[in-house]
């Protein structure tokens, strides 16, 4: 998996926002069996939610193959 | 014929005076599913003490995004379904994976939450089943196939089945804590993953009694007697429960599970046994039983 990666959450909101307009969310799921609309059920709102990492940038996945490995040092710990 | 050359069989075991309390378990399970007259059982046998039950081969507690899983329906009746709103993190349903079933499959930054209910609330046993399979061999540490957060932190444990506890290296095992304020403590089984291999992992947090357990396969690879100190959890309802694990807890890439099941209070001897053929059967993994459980022959009926 590949993540994008802003140096403002104001950047990654806006890049993310467009991804979610682009794609048509909010979206209805179906049932798996029925193949039907469950309206009823869990939406699908939105792309990704936007992440500030260890060193204060924002980043979230790529909907796509463009983008950056994760570095490891980007987590916090806590078990 | 079959049923006389199973009582065959039963006279043989008791004059040979071997192994005869595990083989009679085996042929009386037999018997009763060849007799054809019995209901199978299920985890819904459990009764109360089942409080969550994801099942992927049942495909009309499963909502679609695409291919990716919005919502995995709870089947114990409490309503406990776990789901995902974020495209990037919903899981993938693999279909035909495992003895033909369909199972759940994460790409390493996936998980489906529930964040309303009172899971292991100041229970004094918790009990995570899972059937799963691990796509590697060591790390991350701590990942969780299945979680319950503490009361005041959802990317905190209260109790997890793990992939890989830390310390632990490439051992699966549990972890958590008892009351939100103490501190986290992971104990790793004696069962080393196999890549991209299925197995049925039960893990157990005796809190009334400190100690830890875990089951893989049908038979118990850790009596740990120093987790935690002994008393009921704490009476506070779980951040969230997830599948997967939460925040930097996350199962890695590849980690799949077929079914997850949930148990508060005490699970017997008996009820673990069944829960484990009933899973074995259903997944085709009965071979995954020792020769000695008294459902390698035949699933649990009731």
């Amino acid at each position: 998996m590949k993540y994008l990666v802003f140096n403002t959450e104001q950047e990654a909101i806006d890049a993310e926002a467009q991804i979610c307009m682009d794609k048509g969310y909010p979206k209805v799921g179906v049932n798996a069996k029925t193949g039907l609309a469950e309206p009823d059920k869990q939406l699908t709102t939105r792309w990704a939610i936007p992440k500030q990492i260890a060193d204060g940038r924002w980043v979230f996945e790529s909907p796509s193959e463009e983008g950056t490995e994760a570095d490891p040092t980007w987590w916090g710990e806590d078990a | 014929m079959r049923k006389a050359l199973l009582v065959f069989l039963l006279m043989v075991c008791v004059d040979a005076q071997a192994s005869k309390s595990a083989f009679f378990q085996q042929l009386m399970a037999a018997e009763l599913q060849l007799g054809g007259g019995s209901a199978p059982w299920t985890p819904a046998d459990l009764g109360t003490n089942l409080v969550v039950w994801l099942d992927a081969s049942d495909a009309s507690t499963i909502t679609l995004n695409g291919s990716n899983v919005t919502q995995w329906d709870d089947k114990s009746g409490n309503g406990w379904d776990m789901s995902q709103s974020t495209s990037s993190a919903q899981p993938l349903l693999v279909t035909d994976a495992l003895n033909g079933k369909p199972v759940i499959q994460t790409d390493g930054g996936d998980r489906l939450d529930n964040t309303t209910s009172s899971l292991f609330r100041n229970v004094g046993t918790a009990t995570w089943v899972a059937v799963a399979k691990h796509p590697v061999a060591t790390g991350p540490g701590n990942a969780a196939l299945l979680m319950c957060s503490r009361g005041d932190a959802n990317n905190s444990t209260r109790f997890m089945l793990t992939a890989n506890p830390s310390p632990g290296g490439a051992f699966m095992g549990v972890a958590g804590r008892r009351l939100d304020i103490d501190g986290f403590q992971a104990i790793a089984s004696s069962t080393a993953r196999i890549v991209d291999t299925w197995f049925i992992e039960i893990g157990q947090a005796d809190y009334t009694n400190a100690q830890a357990n875990h089951w893989t396969n049908g038979a118990q690879d850790l009596t740990a007697s120093t987790f935690q100190t002994a008393g009921n959890t704490s009476d506070t309802d779980p951040e969230s429960v997830n599948v997967f694990g939460s925040t930097n807890l996350l199962a890695p890439a590849g980690t799949e599970i077929a079914e997850g099941i949930a148990i508060e209070g005490p699970l017997s001897t008996e009820d673990r046994q069944k829960l484990e053929g009933y899973l074995a059967w259903k997944w085709g993994l009965e071979s995954n039983l020792p020769v000695d459980h008294p459902y390698k022959l035949a699933p649990p009926t009731v």
